[in-house]
């Protein structure tokens, strides 16, 4: 502990300096108050004892310049004054001193008070180890969130690769989606490709949950549920010989996810599903629902079908069976898939947005261009939860022409 | 007048208490310092009594006081803190005879100091 006597009396100084050197102080003396502060500045003291009357600039004048600085730690100091007038002693603990002894000091009362002055400056020294450990963990920790952002935004950049940005053009059918995601990563995903030149296929289906976890599997789901080139998947196998496909039943590939993807305790996670295939020659649509809500057909005429028939979510039950089902399409039909996001999107006052009202939205946008009728919906819905989004929101719609 | 009232015998204890061996002469060497600043603090008095520089007397007073206390010198302390009083006041009356005490009572305690070391 560096310890700084600012003493102009010779006797004064060297028997305060003799008293603390033998209390194993590291001692600093001053003969004014000049010579104190420049001290001070060069070598920073734990404590400094200040005499108040000094030649060249005296103990007020040193505390006012040691309480204007910063130092990298906390300088006691105690005020040496022959004065007993209490004013005195208060102006000099207003100015920053932090305790103060008369002269000629009792040993006892010196040694007690640089004792207390000792217990401030352990407190103020495990303060600030504890602030710079704090602010160090802080930084860590926004090393960490700006880490992750930046996987997040690379696992959002990879997932939105996912989506279908370059729709398969096809005659007579137009085909327009929208997807947001309620944190960085949706759990929702859809998508809509040919199987071969004549089917059509195109899935929407939500994970349970969102974040990542959802994610994670929205994305594994993405990959499977995939055409690929010249390979056999799960939607198609090749037959040998000619290159052709054998297009794989909706339920048939529902209920392989269903087994492939069993939910399993730990993770909980289960997936609704709406996936179908379009013959686009006989205009047939051939689905399967796995627990997903409906999806709405609507015709020319304004009349409308909402398909309610939703078998368990995929993952939920081993060898779950799904019941395949078809509706023949006809020119002018439009058909509207959405993931709950949509009609649970709740308003101020939690009310959601609700089938009914979905299903009024699109008919009184029945007469306007598809995109332009999904661009208003999601307005809607947008202006209904007023812009709070607390699900991941999709829809696919396809119409025939 | 006993020494006892002269020098304050507990301070001289602590001072004693104070030497060790890095450095065996810190009781000789303050009270040889004492003696010699006091000197030159008493010599300042008389000439600042004399030239009526009031300032002057007060300071040098304050040093005298201070220095005293701490070898335990303790009528020595009283009377300079007399003298230092007079910064206060417009004029020096009654300093010269306050100087002449502290002039005879430096004397003893030079004299009780010295058979100290």
């Amino acid at each position: 502990m560096k310890i700084l006597i600012a003493e102009d009396d010779l006797i004064s100084r060297k028997v305060l300096a003799k008293t603390l050197k033998q209390l194993d102080y590291e001692v600093l003396t001053a003969v004014d108050g000049l010579e104190a502060w420049n001290i001070i500045q060069a070598e920073s003291p734990n404590i400094a004892l200040l005499d108040w009357m000094m030649p060249k600039m005296d103990g007020l004048e040193v505390i006012k310049k040691i309480r204007e600085n910063t130092y990298d730690h906390y300088i006691f100091i105690l005020l040496l004054t022959a004065k007993t007038d209490k004013d005195d002693i208060i102006k000099g603990i207003e100015t920053g001193a932090d305790d103060y002894l008369t002269k000629p000091f009792n040993r006892g009362e010196l040694l007690a008070r640089l004792r207390a002055g000792q217990r401030i400056i352990e407190l103020e020294k495990s303060l600030a180890s504890k602030n710079a450990k704090l602010s160090e963990v802080n930084q860590s920790l926004a090393n960490i969130n700006v880490r992750m952002k930046k996987d997040l935004d690379l696992a959002a950049e990879i997932q939105t690769s996912l989506l279908p940005h370059d729709l398969p053009q096809i005659e007579n059918v137009n085909i327009e989606w929208f997807l947001k995601a309620c944190d960085e990563l949706a759990g929702d995903i859809l998508n809509v490709f040919k199987l071969d030149e004549t089917h059509l296929g195109f899935y929407l289906l939500d994970v349970s949950g969102h974040g990542v976890g959802a994610a994670l599997l929205s994305v594994t789901l993405s990959r499977i549920l995939s055409p690929l080139t010249n390979e056999s998947s799960i939607l198609r196998k090749k037959v040998s010989g000619n290159g052709a496909f054998n297009i794989s039943p909706p339920a048939e590939v529902a209920e392989k996810l269903n087994n492939q993807f069993l939910m399993e305790d730990e993770s909980g996670q289960y997936f609704t599903l709406i996936y179908g295939v379009l013959d686009l020659e006989t205009s047939k649509y051939t689905f399967i629902s796995a627990g997903h809500p409906n999806f709405i057909l609507f015709r020319k005429d304004n009349t409308h079908i909402a398909f309610q028939d939703a078998g368990l979510p995929i993952g939920f039950l081993p060898d779950a069976k799904y019941k395949e089902l078809s509706v023949q399409l006809q020119p002018g039909d439009r058909l509207y898939f959405y993931s709950d996001g949509i009609n649970e999107a709740m308003d101020p006052e939690n009310e959601q947005f609700g089938h009914d009202r979905l299903i009024e939205t699109f008919e009184s946008l029945q007469n306007q261009h598809l995109k332009s009728c999904l661009e208003s919906t999601i307005e809607k819905v947008h202006n209904w939860s007023h812009n709070k989004v607390v699900d991941d929101m999709s829809i696919l719609a396809i119409e025939l022409t | 007048m006993s020494d006892e009232s002269i020098l304050d015998m507990q301070t001289i204890d602590q001072l004693k208490e104070l030497v060790d061996d890095d450095d065996p002469d810190f009781f000789v060497d303050i009270i040889q310092g004492y003696i010699e600043t006091a000197g030159v603090s008493i010599k300042e008095l008389s000439e600042a009594v004399n030239s009526q520089d009031i300032e002057k007397v007060a300071s040098a007073a304050h040093c005298l006081k201070g220095s005293s206390g701490n070898i335990g010198a303790v009528r020595m302390q009283k009377i300079s803190y007399e003298l230092e009083k007079f910064g206060k006041k417009d004029n020096l009356t009654g300093a010269s005879e306050l100087l002449t005490n502290l002039e005879e009572e430096f004397s003893k305690v030079t004299v009780v100091l010295e058979k100290e070391i």
